[in-house]
């Protein structure tokens, strides 16, 4: 197996109010991670990290191979950065940007960045200060994109898009994950952008990571049951349950280790079990982040 | 330099070429007036004063303060380059948007003095009025390149503006530099020439401070 393009291992940050806290991530060659967590969890933190932007207190990164912030120039040539805060010089033209990005990076596709700007429906001449974020993002997207880079690093890069816009800019992220050889690390609140497109999900959350692991095994796990429970009867916490709640006869136990004995030991315990569904990502990342901070309190 | 840097530092000098231009429009703007008698001469003399203070203020705010500010370091860091090579590549920038035009305007001024048998008395205090620009823009550089802190960007713009004023009234009331500023011929005292030498060292050392600590950051965002 080749090696990790993202490895971070028990890296921390700490600023006055914030602190990454043994941070540890590891993205194969093609693969598409889902990097979740709530505004301020330490997304853009550990991305900053791992693009070199800032440097790690503690802790090791490797990027492509490369030892981050150190070997940051190499490892960049072959990583495409897009962030929902970046913005473009607005006084240049988008073919400037074109120009300039072409004129540093050896890869870059002028072929690929011309069906890019008919797809995106961008002008090469208008100034990016006259764009609307909409095209903004894609501007922005085009000039990753067209570098061919062989892991993309996206930052939040759906925020504040309208559906239409979101849907180009994911219709054409499908597509560069459709080739094998690439990686994509997406950075999002918004999991069903995520659910979409990614094999793998990190959750992060007050600069700790609680959960990295592939989509469908851990989209498998999380599971809510919905029971019929007697009068004067309580549930058990099995191991996995992160929570139970009853409204009279009726209770809602959500688990994050489902097993198919699950429910019989439920059912031992005097509860009939009436439903058992799957969970969205959404709620799966809602219930593990509450999960972990109860955890966290007690 | 390798081809990377270079990019970074013609990218700046693109943007940064306006001011480049306008700054040495505006000393060309002042040649006519120092025909005009002491009232023209005064408002040659202003003129060239805004020509090497004006573009320092332009030159940091917009290069380094204003990319900062609105996040276009997130698009260049994201290229690759490192953090204290774009950095550099910032630093040399904004020197040479600076130097080159600065230069020019003060070999211009010297060869314009020959060439116009002008009276050359007022040589001397000008270039050490010169040098002290070039000085406070290495400050405001400095201060661009290694705080983050916009208020200290702006207060250090108002104490250079002040400190203008300052400038030419502590020197001006000196008999050694205002008793030779009429004289047809330039009076290189010691005393000038000590004056500038020491603005010429604070301006170098200030630059070579913001180019070693540039290469020593760990955080560009």
């Amino acid at each position: 197996m080749s090696a990790p393009l993202i490895e971070l291992e028990g890296v921390e940050k700490s600023y006055p109010y914030f602190r990454l806290e043994g941070v540890r991530l590891r993205l194969e060659p093609g693969q598409v991670m889902g990097f979740i967590g709530p505004n301020g969890a330490g997304k853009s933190t550990t991305i900053r990290i791992l693009m070199g932007l800032i440097a790690q207190d503690r802790g090791e990164v490797r990027v492509m191979g490369c030892a981050m912030p150190r070997e940051q120039a190499v490892a960049k040539r072959d990583i495409g950065f897009v962030s929902e805060e970046m913005r473009l010089y607005g006084m240049a033209s988008l073919d400037w940007h074109m120009r300039f990005v072409a004129s540093v990076v050896p890869s870059w596709d002028s072929a690929y960045a011309e069906l890019l700007l008919k797809r995106f429906d961008l002008h090469r001449d208008q100034r990016t200060k006259t764009l609307s974020h909409g095209q903004r993002m894609k501007a922005m997207m085009l000039l990753a994109l067209a570098r061919r880079p062989r892991l993309l690093v996206l930052d939040e890069p759906m925020t504040g898009l309208d559906p239409v816009a979101r849907q180009e800019l994911l219709s054409e992220l499908m597509q560069v994950v459709s080739d094998e050889q690439r990686s994509v690390l997406f950075s999002s609140h918004h999991t069903q952008d995520v659910e979409l497109i990614s094999d793998q999900i990190a959750f992060i959350d007050r600069g700790r990571i609680i959960e990295s692991t592939d989509k469908e095994v851990f989209l498998d796990r999380w599971r809510r049951m919905h029971a019929e429970v007697p009068s004067g009867k309580s549930l058990p916490w099995l191991p996995g349950v992160v929570d139970v709640t009853s409204s009279g006869r009726v209770a809602v136990i959500t688990t994050k280790a489902f097993t198919n004995d699950l429910p019989a030991f439920y059912e031992q315990a005097g509860a009939t079990i009436r439903e058992i569904q799957h969970m969205t990502l959404e709620e799966i990342f809602v219930a593990e982040v509450m999960s972990s901070r109860k955890e966290n309190h007690a | 330099m390798n081809a990377v840097l270079r990019s970074f530092v013609a990218k700046d000098l693109y943007f940064a070429r306006p001011v480049m231009i306008g700054s040495v429009l505006v000393a060309l703007l002042a040649i006519p007036l120092l025909s005009l008698g002491s009232l023209g001469r005064y408002a040659a003399m202003i003129l060239m004063v805004c020509a090497g203070a004006v573009p320092n203020f332009f030159i940091c705010g917009m290069l380094v303060v204003t990319e900062r500010k609105e996040r276009v370091n997130l698009f260049t860091l994201g290229l690759p380059i490192s953090g204290a090579k774009a950095a550099l590549a910032k630093a040399l920038a904004a020197a040479t948007a600076y130097i080159v035009p600065w230069t020019v305007m003060l070999i211009g001024t010297f060869v314009l003095f020959a060439v116009a048998h002008a009276p050359k008395g007022l040589l001397p205090f000008g270039t050490m009025a010169w040098v002290f620009l070039f000085d406070q823009f290495c400050l405001v550089l400095t201060v661009t390149l290694t705080s983050k802190s916009e208020a200290l960007f702006s207060t250090v713009i108002v104490v250079c503006n002040v400190s203008i004023s300052f400038y030419f009234y502590s020197f001006l009331s000196l008999h050694v530099i205002s008793d030779s500023m009429p004289s047809a011929v330039a009076a290189w005292s010691p005393f000038v020439l000590k004056v500038i030498a020491i603005e010429l060292l604070i301006g170098l050392a200030l630059l070579s401070f913001t180019f070693w600590h540039v290469t020593r950051q760990r955080d560009f965002i």
